[in-house]
Protein backbone atom coordinates (compact mmCIF):
# COMPACT_ATOMS: atom_id res chain seq x y z
CA UNK A 1 0.00 0.00 0.00
CA UNK A 2 0.87 3.41 -1.08
CA UNK A 3 2.43 6.17 1.72
CA UNK A 4 -0.41 8.50 0.88
CA UNK A 5 -3.19 5.74 1.24
CA UNK A 6 -1.72 4.33 4.58
CA UNK A 7 -1.44 7.98 5.53
CA UNK A 8 -5.52 8.53 4.57
CA UNK A 9 -6.77 5.65 5.85
CA UNK A 10 -5.20 6.43 9.49
CA UNK A 11 -6.68 10.22 8.82
CA UNK A 12 -9.91 7.74 8.68
CA UNK A 13 -9.32 5.23 11.33
CA UNK A 14 -8.56 8.82 13.99
CA UNK A 15 -11.62 10.51 12.26
CA UNK A 16 -13.75 7.39 13.34
CA UNK A 17 -12.29 7.21 16.64
CA UNK A 18 -12.49 10.51 17.17
CA UNK A 19 -16.49 10.68 16.48
CA UNK A 20 -17.00 7.62 19.13
CA UNK A 21 -14.68 9.37 21.59
CA UNK A 22 -16.67 12.04 21.49
CA UNK A 23 -20.39 10.40 21.43
CA UNK A 24 -19.30 8.19 24.46
CA UNK A 25 -17.70 11.24 26.85
CA UNK A 26 -19.68 12.48 29.66
CA UNK A 27 -19.31 15.61 31.89
CA UNK A 28 -17.91 14.78 34.94
CA UNK A 29 -16.35 11.92 33.64
CA UNK A 30 -13.35 10.15 35.65
CA UNK A 31 -10.66 11.74 33.69
CA UNK A 32 -11.90 14.89 33.45
CA UNK A 33 -12.39 14.91 37.44
CA UNK A 34 -8.65 13.43 37.65
CA UNK A 35 -7.33 16.34 35.46
CA UNK A 36 -8.77 19.31 37.40
CA UNK A 37 -7.77 17.86 40.45
CA UNK A 38 -3.66 17.71 38.86
CA UNK A 39 -4.03 20.90 36.91
CA UNK A 40 -5.90 22.93 40.41
CA UNK A 41 -1.99 23.20 42.03
CA UNK A 42 -0.79 25.09 38.65
CA UNK A 43 -3.39 27.41 38.36
CA UNK A 44 -2.97 28.35 42.13
CA UNK A 45 0.23 28.84 41.13
CA UNK A 46 0.16 31.26 38.31
CA UNK A 47 -2.78 32.69 39.89
CA UNK A 48 -0.38 33.96 42.58
CA UNK A 49 2.36 34.66 40.12
CA UNK A 50 -0.70 37.06 39.07
CA UNK A 51 -1.46 38.90 42.24
CA UNK A 52 1.61 41.63 41.99
CA UNK A 53 0.84 42.49 37.97
CA UNK A 54 -2.88 43.05 39.09
CA UNK A 55 -2.45 44.85 41.67
CA UNK A 56 -0.57 47.37 39.80
CA UNK A 57 -2.63 47.37 36.54
CA UNK A 58 -5.73 48.20 38.87
CA UNK A 59 -4.44 50.14 41.80
CA UNK A 60 -6.61 53.21 40.55
CA UNK A 61 -9.52 51.40 40.09
CA UNK A 62 -9.20 49.78 43.10
CA UNK A 63 -8.80 52.60 45.07
CA UNK A 64 -11.95 54.50 43.55
CA UNK A 65 -13.82 51.13 44.55
CA UNK A 66 -12.87 51.46 47.67
CA UNK A 67 -14.19 54.46 48.36
CA UNK A 68 -17.45 53.61 46.42
CA UNK A 69 -17.73 50.62 48.89
CA UNK A 70 -17.39 52.33 51.83
CA UNK A 71 -20.23 54.97 51.03
CA UNK A 72 -22.41 51.72 50.31
CA UNK A 73 -21.31 50.05 53.02
CA UNK A 74 -22.75 53.25 55.37
CA UNK A 75 -26.12 52.81 53.59
CA UNK A 76 -26.17 48.88 53.94
CA UNK A 77 -25.85 48.77 57.42
CA UNK A 78 -28.86 51.47 58.08
CA UNK A 79 -30.75 49.24 55.66
CA UNK A 80 -29.43 45.74 57.56
CA UNK A 81 -30.93 47.45 60.85
CA UNK A 82 -34.39 47.82 59.11
CA UNK A 83 -34.53 44.47 57.66
CA UNK A 84 -33.66 42.44 60.80
CA UNK A 85 -37.05 44.48 62.17
CA UNK A 86 -38.55 43.27 59.46
CA UNK A 87 -37.42 39.74 60.03
CA UNK A 88 -38.06 39.76 63.71
CA UNK A 89 -42.12 40.96 62.34
CA UNK A 90 -42.07 38.14 59.76
CA UNK A 91 -41.19 35.53 61.51
CA UNK A 92 -43.54 36.31 64.41
CA UNK A 93 -46.47 36.57 61.96
CA UNK A 94 -45.07 33.04 60.73
CA UNK A 95 -45.36 31.59 63.77
CA UNK A 96 -48.73 33.31 64.40
CA UNK A 97 -50.05 31.55 61.14
CA UNK A 98 -48.26 28.16 61.53
CA UNK A 99 -45.57 28.29 58.40
CA UNK A 100 -43.00 25.67 58.27
CA UNK A 101 -39.67 27.29 58.51
CA UNK A 102 -38.32 28.05 55.06
CA UNK A 103 -34.86 26.64 55.31
CA UNK A 104 -32.18 28.84 54.14
CA UNK A 105 -29.29 27.57 51.75
CA UNK A 106 -25.85 27.56 52.78
CA UNK A 107 -23.54 28.99 50.72
CA UNK A 108 -19.65 28.50 49.77
CA UNK A 109 -17.39 31.61 49.05
CA UNK A 110 -14.57 30.28 46.27
CA UNK A 111 -11.80 32.06 44.54
CA UNK A 112 -11.94 31.80 40.27
CA UNK A 113 -8.34 30.31 39.89
CA UNK A 114 -8.65 29.91 36.05
CA UNK A 115 -10.87 29.51 33.07
CA UNK A 116 -11.70 27.91 29.54
CA UNK A 117 -8.56 27.30 27.41
CA UNK A 118 -11.09 27.82 24.28
CA UNK A 119 -12.37 30.87 23.69
CA UNK A 120 -15.64 29.47 22.25
CA UNK A 121 -16.51 27.81 25.91
CA UNK A 122 -17.42 30.25 29.12
CA UNK A 123 -16.19 28.03 32.12
CA UNK A 124 -14.05 28.83 35.29
CA UNK A 125 -12.35 26.83 37.78
CA UNK A 126 -12.90 27.60 41.32
CA UNK A 127 -10.71 26.42 44.18
CA UNK A 128 -13.66 24.58 46.19
CA UNK A 129 -14.39 21.23 45.92
CA UNK A 130 -16.34 18.18 46.92
CA UNK A 131 -14.50 18.30 50.33
CA UNK A 132 -16.75 22.09 50.40
CA UNK A 133 -19.66 19.47 49.70
CA UNK A 134 -20.12 20.85 46.82
CA UNK A 135 -21.64 18.89 43.67
CA UNK A 136 -22.54 18.93 39.73
CA UNK A 137 -25.89 20.96 39.51
CA UNK A 138 -25.06 23.24 42.36
CA UNK A 139 -25.98 26.91 41.48
CA UNK A 140 -23.27 29.53 41.65
CA UNK A 141 -24.42 33.10 42.29
CA UNK A 142 -22.95 36.04 43.23
CA UNK A 143 -24.70 39.20 45.19
CA UNK A 144 -25.41 41.05 42.06
CA UNK A 145 -26.84 38.08 40.21
CA UNK A 146 -26.46 34.37 38.65
CA UNK A 147 -23.21 33.25 37.47
CA UNK A 148 -24.36 29.78 36.44
CA UNK A 149 -23.72 25.98 37.34
CA UNK A 150 -21.18 23.53 38.75
CA UNK A 151 -20.51 20.56 35.82
CA UNK A 152 -17.43 19.15 37.36
CA UNK A 153 -16.18 18.10 40.60
CA UNK A 154 -12.83 17.29 42.37
CA UNK A 155 -11.66 17.15 46.05
CA UNK A 156 -10.88 20.36 45.72
CA UNK A 157 -11.58 22.26 42.43
CA UNK A 158 -14.32 22.56 40.50
CA UNK A 159 -15.40 23.98 37.00
CA UNK A 160 -18.41 26.20 36.52
CA UNK A 161 -20.02 27.09 32.93
CA UNK A 162 -21.20 30.67 33.15
CA UNK A 163 -25.04 31.69 31.97
CA UNK A 164 -23.23 32.49 28.24
CA UNK A 165 -22.14 29.36 27.71
CA UNK A 166 -23.67 27.36 24.70
CA UNK A 167 -24.67 24.31 27.10
CA UNK A 168 -26.13 26.51 29.53
CA UNK A 169 -29.55 26.89 29.81
CA UNK A 170 -32.74 27.99 32.83
CA UNK A 171 -36.25 28.46 32.92
CA UNK A 172 -36.70 32.30 33.47
CA UNK A 173 -39.36 35.00 33.79
CA UNK A 174 -39.39 38.55 32.97
CA UNK A 175 -40.02 40.46 36.27
CA UNK A 176 -42.51 42.97 35.00
CA UNK A 177 -44.74 40.84 33.03
CA UNK A 178 -44.11 36.99 34.36
CA UNK A 179 -43.40 35.94 30.64
CA UNK A 180 -41.94 32.50 31.46
CA UNK A 181 -39.11 31.05 28.60
CA UNK A 182 -35.87 29.66 28.47
CA UNK A 183 -32.59 31.79 29.11
CA UNK A 184 -29.58 29.95 27.49
CA UNK A 185 -26.19 31.01 26.13
CA UNK A 186 -24.58 30.29 22.69
CA UNK A 187 -21.47 30.17 21.20
CA UNK A 188 -21.18 33.66 20.29
CA UNK A 189 -21.03 34.50 23.64
CA UNK A 190 -24.48 36.18 23.92
CA UNK A 191 -27.38 35.36 26.74
CA UNK A 192 -30.35 34.73 24.53
CA UNK A 193 -34.36 34.91 25.87
CA UNK A 194 -35.50 31.85 23.74
CA UNK A 195 -38.70 30.35 22.56
CA UNK A 196 -40.74 33.72 22.85
CA UNK A 197 -44.60 34.15 21.29
CA UNK A 198 -44.85 37.24 19.01
CA UNK A 199 -47.90 38.24 21.71
CA UNK A 200 -45.60 38.24 24.90
CA UNK A 201 -45.19 40.95 26.48
CA UNK A 202 -41.42 41.53 26.37
CA UNK A 203 -39.86 45.12 25.87
CA UNK A 204 -36.33 46.00 25.98
CA UNK A 205 -35.32 47.14 29.19
CA UNK A 206 -37.27 44.40 30.92
CA UNK A 207 -35.22 42.64 33.87
CA UNK A 208 -35.14 38.89 33.58
CA UNK A 209 -34.49 36.82 36.62
CA UNK A 210 -34.60 33.03 37.44
CA UNK A 211 -37.82 30.64 37.75
CA UNK A 212 -36.75 28.71 39.70
CA UNK A 213 -39.62 26.05 39.26
CA UNK A 214 -38.72 22.45 39.40
CA UNK A 215 -34.85 23.09 39.37
CA UNK A 216 -31.82 23.50 41.01
CA UNK A 217 -31.93 27.49 40.65
CA UNK A 218 -33.68 29.43 43.46
CA UNK A 219 -36.10 31.70 42.39
CA UNK A 220 -36.01 35.24 41.69
CA UNK A 221 -32.21 35.80 41.00
CA UNK A 222 -31.16 37.97 38.47
CA UNK A 223 -30.22 37.20 35.32
CA UNK A 224 -29.62 40.65 32.92
CA UNK A 225 -31.86 42.86 31.16
CA UNK A 226 -33.04 42.71 27.47
CA UNK A 227 -31.37 44.84 25.10
CA UNK A 228 -32.93 43.67 21.41
CA UNK A 229 -35.52 41.42 20.14
CA UNK A 230 -35.52 39.71 17.20
CA UNK A 231 -37.11 36.88 15.11
CA UNK A 232 -35.67 33.53 15.50
CA UNK A 233 -34.12 31.76 12.28
CA UNK A 234 -37.65 29.48 11.96
CA UNK A 235 -39.10 33.06 11.73
CA UNK A 236 -42.18 31.70 14.24
CA UNK A 237 -40.55 32.46 17.55
CA UNK A 238 -38.39 35.11 18.79
CA UNK A 239 -35.76 35.40 21.38
CA UNK A 240 -34.62 38.76 22.73
CA UNK A 241 -30.79 38.80 23.86
CA UNK A 242 -29.97 39.38 27.45
CA UNK A 243 -27.32 41.31 28.66
CA UNK A 244 -26.13 39.76 31.87
CA UNK A 245 -26.58 41.09 35.03
CA UNK A 246 -22.91 40.72 36.09
CA UNK A 247 -19.13 40.87 33.96
CA UNK A 248 -18.60 37.43 33.18
CA UNK A 249 -15.37 38.20 32.41
CA UNK A 250 -14.06 39.95 35.49
CA UNK A 251 -15.29 37.68 37.95
CA UNK A 252 -13.04 36.71 40.90
CA UNK A 253 -14.99 35.05 44.02
CA UNK A 254 -18.31 32.94 43.38
CA UNK A 255 -20.87 31.71 45.80
CA UNK A 256 -21.86 28.57 44.99
CA UNK A 257 -25.25 27.41 47.07
CA UNK A 258 -25.12 23.86 48.51
CA UNK A 259 -28.06 23.32 50.70
CA UNK A 260 -31.68 22.79 49.00
CA UNK B 1 10.73 18.80 18.72
CA UNK B 2 10.17 18.05 22.36
CA UNK B 3 10.45 21.25 22.29
CA UNK B 4 6.92 21.83 20.78
CA UNK B 5 5.23 19.58 23.64
CA UNK B 6 6.77 21.48 26.02
CA UNK B 7 5.67 24.38 24.97
CA UNK B 8 2.26 23.39 24.36
CA UNK B 9 1.83 21.94 27.83
CA UNK B 10 2.87 25.24 29.33
CA UNK B 11 0.89 27.33 26.51
CA UNK B 12 -2.29 25.37 27.87
CA UNK B 13 -1.28 26.40 31.39
CA UNK B 14 -1.00 30.34 30.46
CA UNK B 15 -4.08 30.39 28.77
CA UNK B 16 -6.52 28.57 31.02
CA UNK B 17 -4.59 30.77 34.22
CA UNK B 18 -2.91 33.51 33.14
CA UNK B 19 -4.12 34.94 29.75
CA UNK B 20 -7.53 35.08 31.29
CA UNK B 21 -6.81 38.25 33.77
CA UNK B 22 -5.44 40.38 30.97
CA UNK B 23 -7.93 39.48 27.84
CA UNK B 24 -8.55 41.22 25.02
CA UNK B 25 -12.12 41.77 24.32
CA UNK B 26 -13.19 39.08 26.50
CA UNK B 27 -10.84 36.74 24.57
CA UNK B 28 -7.30 35.14 25.33
CA UNK B 29 -4.79 34.40 22.43
CA UNK B 30 -4.69 31.03 21.17
CA UNK B 31 -0.70 30.07 22.02
CA UNK B 32 -1.37 26.14 21.14
CA UNK B 33 -2.96 27.00 17.60
CA UNK B 34 0.03 29.04 17.10
CA UNK B 35 2.60 26.52 18.19
CA UNK B 36 0.24 24.06 15.81
CA UNK B 37 0.72 26.72 13.01
CA UNK B 38 4.37 26.70 13.40
CA UNK B 39 4.58 23.05 13.98
CA UNK B 40 2.58 22.18 10.31
CA UNK B 41 4.64 24.88 8.69
CA UNK B 42 7.79 23.58 9.26
CA UNK B 43 7.36 20.10 9.87
CA UNK B 44 5.07 19.99 6.55
CA UNK B 45 6.69 16.76 4.70
CA UNK B 46 5.81 14.25 7.49
CA UNK B 47 2.02 14.19 7.91
CA UNK B 48 2.38 11.61 11.01
CA UNK B 49 4.50 13.95 12.84
CA UNK B 50 1.71 16.71 12.25
CA UNK B 51 -1.12 13.97 12.79
CA UNK B 52 0.42 13.06 16.08
CA UNK B 53 1.50 16.67 17.24
CA UNK B 54 -2.33 18.06 16.76
CA UNK B 55 -3.97 15.59 18.23
CA UNK B 56 -2.03 15.75 21.42
CA UNK B 57 -3.06 19.80 21.68
CA UNK B 58 -6.46 18.87 21.09
CA UNK B 59 -6.26 16.11 23.90
CA UNK B 60 -4.43 19.13 26.08
CA UNK B 61 -7.59 21.52 24.90
CA UNK B 62 -9.89 19.04 25.59
CA UNK B 63 -8.56 18.09 28.98
CA UNK B 64 -8.52 21.91 30.11
CA UNK B 65 -12.07 22.85 29.05
CA UNK B 66 -15.53 21.62 29.53
CA UNK B 67 -15.92 20.30 26.05
CA UNK B 68 -15.90 16.06 25.51
CA UNK B 69 -13.05 14.55 24.74
CA UNK B 70 -12.22 14.18 21.26
CA UNK B 71 -13.91 17.73 19.82
CA UNK B 72 -10.99 19.69 19.66
CA UNK B 73 -8.51 16.40 18.74
CA UNK B 74 -10.68 16.33 15.62
CA UNK B 75 -10.63 20.10 15.06
CA UNK B 76 -7.06 20.44 15.13
CA UNK B 77 -6.62 16.87 13.47
CA UNK B 78 -8.30 18.93 10.19
CA UNK B 79 -6.71 21.95 10.87
CA UNK B 80 -3.21 20.37 10.78
CA UNK B 81 -4.07 18.44 7.77
CA UNK B 82 -5.37 21.21 5.61
CA UNK B 83 -2.40 23.81 7.09
CA UNK B 84 0.25 21.06 6.12
CA UNK B 85 -1.19 20.61 2.51
CA UNK B 86 -0.91 24.40 1.68
CA UNK B 87 2.13 24.71 3.39
CA UNK B 88 4.18 21.67 1.42
CA UNK B 89 2.07 22.57 -1.69
CA UNK B 90 1.60 26.65 -2.19
CA UNK B 91 4.72 28.42 0.60
CA UNK B 92 8.05 28.38 1.09
CA UNK B 93 9.45 28.14 4.23
CA UNK B 94 9.55 31.98 4.60
CA UNK B 95 8.41 32.90 8.00
CA UNK B 96 6.27 36.04 6.88
CA UNK B 97 3.70 33.04 5.50
CA UNK B 98 3.16 32.21 9.65
CA UNK B 99 0.61 35.05 9.91
CA UNK B 100 -2.00 34.54 6.88
CA UNK B 101 -1.69 30.90 7.99
CA UNK B 102 -2.44 31.38 11.76
CA UNK B 103 -5.14 33.97 10.45
CA UNK B 104 -6.31 31.18 8.52
CA UNK B 105 -6.11 28.49 11.06
CA UNK B 106 -8.10 30.57 13.85
CA UNK B 107 -10.78 31.24 11.42
CA UNK B 108 -11.18 27.70 10.25
CA UNK B 109 -10.97 26.39 14.07
CA UNK B 110 -13.93 28.71 15.20
CA UNK B 111 -15.64 27.36 11.76
CA UNK B 112 -14.94 23.67 11.96
CA UNK B 113 -15.89 23.63 15.74
CA UNK B 114 -19.64 25.66 15.37
CA UNK B 115 -20.15 23.05 12.63
CA UNK B 116 -19.61 19.93 14.34
CA UNK B 117 -21.93 21.10 17.60
CA UNK B 118 -24.43 21.57 14.78
CA UNK B 119 -23.73 18.51 13.02
CA UNK B 120 -23.45 16.13 16.59
CA UNK B 121 -25.51 18.29 18.87
CA UNK B 122 -27.90 20.17 16.38
CA UNK B 123 -26.71 23.46 18.13
CA UNK B 124 -27.25 26.47 15.48
CA UNK B 125 -24.65 29.77 15.56
CA UNK B 126 -24.16 32.82 13.45
CA UNK B 127 -20.73 32.25 12.37
CA UNK B 128 -20.79 36.30 11.57
CA UNK B 129 -21.45 37.30 14.72
CA UNK B 130 -18.80 34.32 16.53
CA UNK B 131 -16.00 35.47 13.73
CA UNK B 132 -16.38 38.88 14.67
CA UNK B 133 -17.01 38.68 18.44
CA UNK B 134 -14.43 35.95 19.56
CA UNK B 135 -12.39 35.05 16.41
CA UNK B 136 -11.59 38.22 15.03
CA UNK B 137 -9.97 39.39 18.61
CA UNK B 138 -8.30 35.64 18.66
CA UNK B 139 -6.57 37.03 15.82
CA UNK B 140 -5.58 40.08 16.77
CA UNK B 141 -3.95 39.07 20.15
CA UNK B 142 -2.30 35.56 19.07
CA UNK B 143 -0.46 37.40 16.15
CA UNK B 144 0.19 40.51 19.06
CA UNK B 145 1.97 37.71 21.06
CA UNK B 146 3.82 36.09 18.38
CA UNK B 147 5.19 39.64 17.16
CA UNK B 148 6.19 40.26 20.85
CA UNK B 149 8.19 37.14 21.07
CA UNK B 150 9.13 37.09 17.60
CA UNK B 151 12.88 37.01 18.16
CA UNK B 152 12.54 34.28 21.00
CA UNK B 153 10.66 31.97 18.59
CA UNK B 154 12.86 33.03 15.61
CA UNK B 155 15.69 31.70 17.83
CA UNK B 156 14.22 28.54 19.19
CA UNK B 157 12.50 27.36 16.16
CA UNK B 158 13.02 29.46 12.98
CA UNK B 159 16.37 29.64 12.60
CA UNK B 160 17.04 26.10 13.92
CA UNK B 161 14.96 24.46 11.34
CA UNK B 162 16.12 26.22 8.62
Amino acid sequence: MGKKKKISLLFTVFIILLLFLIRLSSPNSLPKRLILNISSLPYKFLRLTFVPIESIIYCHSSLRELSYLKEENKKDKILLMQLKDAAKENNRLRDLLSFKERSEFSLVAAEVIASDVSNLRRTLVINRGSRHNIAPGNSVIVSDGLVGMVVEVSSSSSRIILINDPDFSIAAYVQSSDVTAIVSGSLEGLCKFKYLESNDDVRIGDQVVSAGRNSRFPPGIPIGKIISISKDHSGVTLFAIVNPAIRLSSLKEVLVIVGD
Amino acid sequence: MSLFYISAIICAFLEAAFFNHVPFFSVKPNLILLLVTLFCFYFNFDILRVMLFCLFCGLLKDSFSVVPFGIHMLVYLFIGAILSYIARNFLRYNWRFIIPLFVFATLSQGIIYALLRFVLFGSRSSLFVVSFRVLVPEVIYGLFIFLLFFKVIKRCVIDKLS
